[in-house]
């Protein structure tokens, strides 16, 4: 009798370990709010731009299928500055759309309305106005000029940015550097973008559809001149032919969106993350349209 | 000074309400209860005079004060679950009684006067809970590690954070706004393996209070809660011992007279081993491949603790707590041409300690001064040394982070009991915070740099002084509690000074029935940086500072305490409490704080709201013990940065909370106990849209926290063998956590299912569970 209790115990237990060890997951209904579809867009023009470049889409509820993110019509994209319209003569193809201008869009303060229009869907649009040119007092490179936090070896980079007065002013940096290599028939010409890193507390790295800068506010230098001080991993300069900073003024939108961007990304796989609500700035429909003005700030290296 | 004037009329007032009440001749019968066989000083034992019906209660260190008419006196002590003491003599002179008390059968005709002192229904203080270590131990638990937090988790007012932790949200607050005391000494991280555990050693504590609202003026230095903890203080007659060995952990506990009847110890020790199960396997598989490896994966925690009685009016008590968690590789590999070694882990612990000295100053004035050390620190290590044997070069690295709080204080308590109906205490302390928030020393040999270098935040001093003033007075119906709690937080050059008002109410409707009220503000000065979700050794302990603002509460509540048939409590209470500068991290800021930012950035403060209703029927002793609790309630946060600036539910927001526990004596061999919680599922931010940025898929959250989980429900289930050997008793615990195995959900996220026959995609959410059924058996002894 007693055997068979001790069996009993033993099998109840191997039988709970056992029923135990499946299904730590598991579908469930969600009463989701019914979400109303609406026009998507994404562009970022900067004043150095010849090729206007965007994307276009739909939103969907959370439990639609990729494929519902694409607009099925073909998008009407119209681009006004100042009031007038600059064109609407965009190519698109898939969800990308993009407009050849013939020179540069122009670093004039002006003020840009971009609106898409399809049939069956409401006009979305946004406006925003370029920013001001950044000024640029002095710009230095050191090779290997300082460490790195791990005690490496990198190259300073320093830059004094004339802030000006009684505005919210939002930049982002990276590094621009053209190389000449010589391949053994051919010279070839490097182009690279690098974004730099800092110990200073006011910045933070910043991605962007296909790049990172680093980007700040002048919440702590409002008005005043302010130095800048940055690293990045040591280049080889013997073959160097071109070395520059690339200094952009954000408008406030783009300045919150690539903050909330870039914690969307890094937190997308962590659930103890807080969650992020990424920024958007666009009527009528979802999505972000940034203006960046942007100078090209040559160092000796 | 300013603040203190107030404070020091508040004092004469009370001193002249405690003044001679008539010119009745009177004297003072003092001294101590405690247990007749482990010479333990019982805390809250009944002392009254059956003459004039006038009693008191013991206090935290067994010592009672009773000041009565000269006039025959029938002095009744009484315990529950001890065998109560009657003298009958003349008071002519001021008297020292030592009183012991056996565990056995209570005398019936002195049961009913006795009880109705420390009834629930008599006690001013309400949203107070003592929960008997005993029964404790006797719950089903995870894995057989018997936890304090986790039964107090089973109270109404208290709810778990995420399954399995150890986290006490009381009453709407956080765990951070809890103040756990061990031995009177704050514990900053009560919890082991990833807050699945505490660290408290069932074995080594003697009782268990929680103090939910209603705080009395001693209180102070957190929102929510207090949590005292007291360790045993070992037995003053004879040795004795017990300890158990379980699935993941063993323990032992010893203690005994060094010299009898005036000196004892307490030694108690608890280790895991699932490394010393894991090592052998680990190994061999890593000799396989050419490599030693050699981890440590263990919590450990060790408790000491000694009085010494110098005389009866001088005591001297010293505990000592350590424990630490250590998740730990190290890994080598003999190459061709080379060595290669590498090691790194986490270490995190506690080490606490307590001198304390009571003092009988007189028969009325009891004193106890306490010096108190606590100690928090984490420490992330990553080391590998590579070693080129032929060339006899060697290339080196190591990288240590430390963070932690470091706490010293100086506390002077008095307890003063001029007449029956009065209790005043007051006292003092003052407290030095040591906080390190994150450093970083690197030290490096490669061939031609070496480098030694510190990074990170320097460390921060802040002080802590505190002084109170109460009376807990009794008129006919009538009693309450009237408390001033006055403080003042240095940090830097600024100060944050606040006077604290305490009151307590209570009015006996029928002779077994009170209503009682209680209003109290509180205030924090001392915040920890952590995810909603996961206790976790990094969470961070950073003051109050010029940009963080105090956390400040007030609290009000309602309630009803009756008993029921002699053995039954109920109480029920509503309550409502206010929280202004709660800490939230701002929206997309990770938990896990890095060395490039300031702590203050990834910060906001805002407000908090909790209110709701409560229910404990409790059965404390007897065949059949436990309780049945309900809590409904809403708990809401609002911060200008979080959700637009709209109000949101608290993650625990937690509107129906059930818990169900009993156990059952069958005989004296066999005991059977059972748990059973049932909540309404997490508040949680889901995404409710999704567009496409170019190439990327962003889904857009709806309002936060707006929606729940599926509720959580859970069986717990033990059986208890019992036997008495020849030299020591024994018993067999066997049980299981989640007994239906039900799918708890820990966390939710939308995701794509693929079925690779149609290959069709689609969207679903889905709840992701963490613990499962868990069968646990563990063998106990004691003698």
């Amino acid at each position: 009798m007693k055997n068979i209790s001790h069996i009993s115990i033993a099998t109840g237990l191997l039988l709970l370990i056992l029923s135990s060890c499946n299904n730590f997951e598991q579908v469930v209904d969600v009463d989701i709010p019914e979400h109303k579809p609406a026009i998507s867009l994404s562009a970022e023009f900067g004043s150095l731009d010849t090729a206007l470049v965007l994307s276009v889409g739909r939103s969907a509820s959370i439990l639609a299928s990729y494929e519902e993110l694409e607009l099925d019509v073909t998008p009407e994209i119209k681009l006004f500055r100042n009031g007038e319209l600059l064109t609407q003569d965009f190519y698109c193809e898939y969800s990308g759309c993009i407009h050849e201008l013939n020179q540069p869009l122009g670093s004039a303060e002006d003020t840009y309305r971009l609106e898409i229009s399809a049939p069956g869907w409401e006009t979305a649009s946004s406006t925003q106005k370029m920013p001001p040119l950044p000024v640029i007092k002095d710009a230095q490179f050191t090779h290997e000029g300082t460490l790195d936090p791990e005690g490496y070896p990198a190259d300073e980079w320093a830059v004094l940015i004339q802030d000006p007065p009684d505005e919210e002013n939002y930049y982002a940096i990276s590094t621009l550097s053209v190389r000449r290599e010589f391949d053994g028939t051919d010279t070839l010409l490097y182009i690279s973008n690098y974004t730099p890193y800092s110990l200073d507390p006011a910045t933070s790295v910043a991605y962007g559809a296909s790049s990172a800068a680093l980007i700040l506010s002048d919440a702590a230098f409002n008005g005043s001149e302010y130095w800048l001080r940055m690293y990045s991993y040591p280049q080889d300069t013997s073959n160097l032919e071109f070395l520059a900073l690339e200094i952009s003024s954000l408008t406030k939108d783009a300045y919150l969106f690539y903050k909330t961007f870039t914690a969307y990304q890094e937190n997308e796989l962590n659930p103890f993350a807080e969650p992020v609500v990424v920024h958007q700035n666009i009527e009528n429909g979802h999505g972000i349209f940034i203006l960046r003005n942007t100078i090209i700030e040559e160092v000796s290296f | 000074m300013k603040l203190f004037y107030p404070f020091i009329c508040f004092a004469l007032c009370f001193l002249l309400a405690t003044g001679p009440a008539s010119a009745q001749q009177k004297f003072t019968i003092s001294g101590y209860v405690q247990d007749a066989d482990s010479g333990e000083k019982l805390i809250a034992a009944t002392v009254f005079d059956l003459r004039s019906k006038q009693g008191t209660v013991t206090n935290t260190y067994g010592f009672f004060s009773l000041t009565l008419p000269a006039d025959s006196v029938d002095l009744l002590f009484s315990y529950v679950g001890y065998e109560a003491q009657k003298l009958s003599f003349l008071l002519d002179q001021n008297l020292q009684l030592n009183i012991r008390l056996s565990q056995g059968q209570i005398l019936q005709e002195v049961e009913v006067v006795a009880e109705k002192v420390d009834r629930i229904e008599r006690n001013t203080q309400m949203s107070q809970t003592t929960v008997p270590v005993e029964q404790i131990k006797k719950l089903p638990a995870l894995m057989g590690e018997v936890d304090i937090f986790k039964t107090l988790q089973l109270l109404p007012g208290v709810q778990s954070g995420g399954e399995g932790q150890t986290g006490l949200y009381v009453r709407g607050g956080s765990p951070d706004q809890n103040l756990v005391l061990l031995d009177g000494v704050p514990v900053y991280n009560a919890s082991h393996l990833l807050g699945i555990f505490s660290v408290f050693n069932a074995d080594a504590i003697r009782n268990v209070t929680l103090t939910k609202g209603g705080f009395p003026a001693r209180y102070g230095g957190r929102l929510s809660s207090v949590l005292e903890i007291n360790m045993k203080e070992g037995n003053l007659n004879k040795w004795q011992g017990e300890g158990s060995i379980g699935l993941i952990s063993s323990k032992i506990t010893l203690q005994g007279p060094i010299q009898k009847d005036k000196t004892s110890v307490l030694l108690s020790a608890r280790r895991t081993y699932v490394d010393l199960i894991a090592r052998p396997i680990i190994k061999a598989a890593a000799k396989a491949e050419g490599i030693q490896v050699r981890p440590q994966l263990y919590f450990y925690d060790l408790n000491f603790k000694m009085q010494h009685r110098i005389n009866d009016k001088h005591r001297l008590y010293a505990s000592f707590y350590s424990g630490s968690d250590r998740f730990f590789f190290t890994y080598k590999e003999d190459g061709f041409g080379y060595d290669f070694e590498s090691s790194g882990g986490i270490n995190w612990g506690n080490i606490i300690s307590a001198l304390r000295w009571n003092w009988q100053l007189s028969p009325k004035l009891f004193a106890n001064t306490t010096l108190t050390f606590s100690d928090y620190t984490i420490d992330i290590i990553s080391e590998f040394k590579e070693t080129n044997t032929g060339l006899g070069e060697t290339s080196a690295f190591s990288a240590k982070y430390i963070s932690g709080i470091q706490d010293f204080a100086a506390k002077v308590d008095f307890d003063y009991l001029p007449l029956p109906n009065h209790f005043v205490r007051f006292g003092a302390s003052a407290i030095r915070h040591t906080y390190r928030p994150g450093a970083l020393t690197i030290n490096a040999e490669f061939e031609e740099t070496q480098f030694d270098t510190l990074l990170g935040s320097q460390n921060l001093h802040s002080f802590e002084y505190d002084a109170y003033l109460e009376d807990d007075f009794h008129w006919k119906r009538f009693s309450a509690n009237l408390g001033l709690h006055a403080s003042l937080f240095q940090v830097n050059d600024i100060y944050y000074p606040s006077l604290q008002p305490r009151l307590g109410l209570r009015f006996m409707a029928t002779d077994k029935l009170a209503i009682k009220a209680s209003y109290s503000q509180m205030r924090q000065y001392i915040n920890l940086l952590t995810s909603e979700a996961l206790s976790l050794p990094t969470d961070l302990w950073v003051p109050s500072t010029e940009r963080v603002k105090p956390q400040k509460s007030w609290q009000a509540a309602l309630g009803l305490a009756q008993t029921i048939r002699d053995d039954w409590e109920l109480s029920v209470e509503a309550y409502y409490k206010q929280m202004e500068n709660v800490l939230s991290f701002k929206e997309g800021a990770s938990f896990l704080l890095g060395l490039e930012s300031d702590w203050q950035d990834k910060i906001t403060q805002g407000n908090g709201q909790a209110y709701g209703v409560e229910l404990l029927l409790q059965k404390k002793f007897g065949r059949l013990s436990g309780w049945i609790g309900y809590t409904l309630s809403w708990n809401w946060r609002q911060f200008d940065e979080i959700n637009g600036g709209k109000r949101f539910p608290f993650r625990y927001d937690r509107r129906h909370d059930v818990s169900i526990v009993a156990t059952y004596e069958i005989n004296d061999h066999i005991t059977l106990s059972g748990a059973w919680v049932y909540g309404t599922g997490n508040a949680v931010t889901l995404p409710i849209y999704q567009y496409n940025y170019y190439y990327t898929t962003i889904e857009t959250l709806g309002e936060k926290n707006a929606f729940r989980m599926s509720d959580y429900h859970r069986l717990d289930l033990s059986i208890t063998f019992f036997k008495k050997k020849k030299r020591y008793d024994r018993r067999w615990v066997l049980g299981a956590y989640n007994a239906y195995n039900n799918h708890n959900p820990y966390f939710i996220l939308a995701t794509t299912l693929y079925d690779p026959l149609t290959g069709d995609e689609k969207r679903v959410f889905k709840e992701i569970s963490i613990l499962p059924v868990i069968p646990y058996f563990s063998w106990q002894f004691s003698f």
